[in-house]
């Protein structure tokens, strides 16, 4: 990428930004908003400061994003695992579909009461809801994504007898990775969203709480609310970004990500890139100030792959003296109908 | 299959268990030091008793934890200062607060078991015992409603402009309200019944108390049900002050109070008992240094000095609980429909 049109794409987001706090600002100034209702951008600036300061703003982010992560990895875990197995077995899936969208719907502040109820103000009832809320639309993406692998691959691996663990891990979930990627970059915005409101509403500790003390304080707080409610904003966009980020190094290889990857300019040499050019040193010298970040992620990566490999069972394939449609493998060979 | 396919595949495989691992790690420290269950600005136990303070009787040798949930507001003051001054730990309790949006949500987590203590106010305790829900209070928060009305923090505005100069003016009109069926939108009711107008005339509108002011000013509404300090901002615009419904209806009245489960309660009566002596013993002391007790705001509410000490305590610091108040409130609520059933007020009051 040209430094043109970096400057260009970058200029214009940070343009725009500083143009949307300029005009909070002046329309504070003006009186448009009425200063007691709703803070200037530089008071609430200058709350945020004074906030960042001490150890409460920390403190009541660290606790919420306690809430986000225990949540979204508990319900994108479940998510994976029962979306897998509706999937694969179409009776399962056409049975059950209909009750999974009839769940996915309700809001789940309908069931923050009951989150109250059966676990109070806590980090179990945060991450309880944050669950829920994640669970019901990536279970639908877990199924879309397991039913939509390519027939000719699922046969493929059919044939090759990969069961199990293996055929989950290289068969399916490749084909499954894209759709489930989109469900839990979705799912990362709805897990704070969730947290944040059982928070507010709730109670108990984190940003939602925050806001909560600073509305109750009166007039005199409010730019110490608004202060937590861009926290929050802030907070979206990171673990929105850090996802896009990690997506780009997992899913490096997914269609999607290539062309994107062409898009970018990243790698200058060539458009179809595989992990074992990837993972070898030296390739695109200075092509990116990132280079060196996602070498190191690409070779822990390709080391967990190894282990991966050696830990578990290979597919017992020519043990067993399976067919061997190539024909290109070592081992005994048999024919297919023996009589 | 292709080397290329292999990799891609291996890669996959590598890098889902990476995001497992990933995952559990970042889920797994924070985790284990969750435990305290509190972050309230009042959270953290003192332990250093104002000499004026520590009268206490029973200098208890074991410590018992409770947990306590709050809803933040100025009133709260005499709760944070028995925290703060450390009343509550020479009553042989560690408090733990947990901020909460409302009494309602303050009952569940109640029940749930996760909090013994909480605060309530007198139509939700109504509500829920009269549909079966045992709950008593066994505290004030810091007294009965003023019998003063410059005392008072509610009041009944009018909007400039509105030409609203009493009652009778609000029929047919639009009135804000933080909460409909809460005391306030039934002390509307009350009062328009009262001055001669049908209730179901005046048309009640939830707004937060922090956006009333504003609708008051650009005629949303004609009149509003406000708090301080959100009042003062409405007063200074131009809107007139109608009434104090709390103190015109309910002097002297227990309209809030400190509550637990009775199960609770008769399962832990000692407990209770410290519980109550420790706030009659703060709200004692706030009766005599209501400027001193203002202060707890400061980290309470994270409030400025100066801002804390101008805040108004609508309470005459009377612990002693109105029966007749929670009656009065009762039968009113039958009379508009929100209860059926009128539970005894003894039932719903503990002393020791």
């Amino acid at each position: 990428m040209t430094v043109r049109r970096l400057a260009l794409r970058y200029g214009l987001r940070v343009g725009v930004l500083a143009a949307a706090l300029g005009l909070w600002q002046g329309l504070s100034a003006a009186g448009v908003i009425r200063a007691d209702e709703f803070p200037s951008m530089s008071q609430t600036a200058t709350a945020l400061w004074d906030q960042a300061r001490t150890a409460t703003l920390w403190t009541a982010i660290g606790q919420t994003l306690e809430g986000w992560a225990i949540g979204l990895a508990i319900g994108a875990a479940a998510a994976l695992l029962v979306g897998t197995v509706i999937a694969l077995n179409s009776f399962a899936y056409h049975s059950v579909i209909g009750v999974i969208e009839f769940f996915k719907a309700i809001p789940v502040i309908a069931i923050l009461p009951i989150g109250l109820v059966l676990w109070g103000a806590t980090l179990t009832m945060k991450f309880a809801l944050v669950a829920f809320a994640v669970f019901w639309p990536l279970v639908i993406q877990v199924c879309y994504g397991v039913r939509s692998v390519d027939p000719v691959v699922r046969d493929t691996a059919s044939v090759l007898r990969l069961r199990g663990p293996r055929r989950f891990a290289l068969v399916i979930m490749p084909s499954a990775a894209a759709f489930i990627a989109t469900g839990l970059r979705v799912a990362v915005a709805v897990a704070l969203i969730v947290d944040i409101i059982a928070e507010l509403i709730g109670g108990g500790s984190g940003v939602g709480v925050r806001i909560l003390l600073a509305e109750n304080a009166g007039p005199s707080a409010y730019p110490v609310m608004y202060a937590y409610i861009v926290v929050a904003g802030l907070l979206g966009v990171l673990l929105a970004g850090a996802f896009t980020i990690a997506e780009r190094y997992v899913l490096h290889w997914h269609e999607s990500q290539r062309s994107a990857a062409v898009e970018r300019n990243i790698y200058p040499e060539r458009t179809e890139v595989t992990l074992a050019v990837s993972l070898s040193p030296g390739r695109w010298p200075g092509a990116d100030p990132g280079v060196a970040v996602r070498r190191v992620v690409r070779r822990v990566v390709g080391a967990v792959g190894w282990l991966e490999v050696a830990v578990l069972p290979a597919a017992r394939v020519d043990r067993q003296g399976a067919v061997d449609p190539v024909g290109d493998r070592p081992g005994p060979r048999r024919p297919v109908l023996q009589s | 299959m292709g080397q290329g396919l292999r990799w891609r595949t291996i890669s996959v495989a590598g890098a889902a268990l990476l995001a497992v691992t990933a995952a559990a790690c970042s889920s797994g420290s924070p985790n284990s030091s969750s435990t305290s269950p509190s972050a309230s600005p009042s959270a953290s136990p003192s332990t250093s008793p104002s000499s004026a303070t520590s009268t206490s009787s029973g200098a208890a040798a074991s410590v018992t934890n409770v947990t306590l949930g709050y809803v933040p507001y100025s009133d709260d003051a005499s709760l944070f200062y028995a925290q703060d001054s450390g009343i509550f730990r020479a009553h042989g309790l560690n408090v733990s607060f947990v901020a909460q949006a409302s009494p309602v949500a303050v009952e569940a987590s109640m029940a749930s078991g996760t909090e013994q203590f909480g605060f309530v106010t007198t139509p939700v305790l109504i509500n829920l015992n009269s549909k079966g829900v045992g709950i008593k209070c066994v505290s004030t928060v810091d007294g009965n409603e003023p019998t003063n009305p410059a005392d008072d923090s509610t009041v009944l505005v009018a909007a400039k402009g509105s030409g609203i100069t009493s009652i009778k003016g609000l029929a047919g009109k639009n009135v804000a309200e933080v909460q409909l069926t809460s005391l306030n939108s039934l002390s509307v009711e009350v009062l328009a019944k009262q001055a001669g107008i049908d209730p179901a005339s005046v048309h009640q509108i939830a707004i937060p108390f922090p956006q009333m002011p504003a609708a008051l000013a650009q005629g949303r509404v004609q009149a509003a049900v406000i708090v301080a300090p959100f009042a003062q901002t409405a007063l200074d615009e131009g809107a007139t002050v109608l009434t104090h419904p709390n103190q015109v209806l309910f002097a002297n009245g227990t309209l809030t109070c400190l509550d637990a489960m009775s199960s609770y309660i008769s399962a832990n009566p000692a407990i209770v008992a410290d519980f109550r002596a420790a706030m009659d013993e703060s709200v004692a002391y706030s009766a005599t240094h209501e400027s001193v007790v203002k202060q707890t705001l400061v980290k309470g509410l994270s409030l400025t000095p100066a801002v804390a000490a101008k805040q108004i305590l609508a309470t005459n610091f009377d612990t002693t609980f109105n029966t007749a108040s929670i009656e009065a409130i009762e039968s009113d609520m039958k009379a508009f429909g929100i209860i059926t059933s009128e539970p005894a007020a003894s039932a719903m009051l503990w002393n020791p």
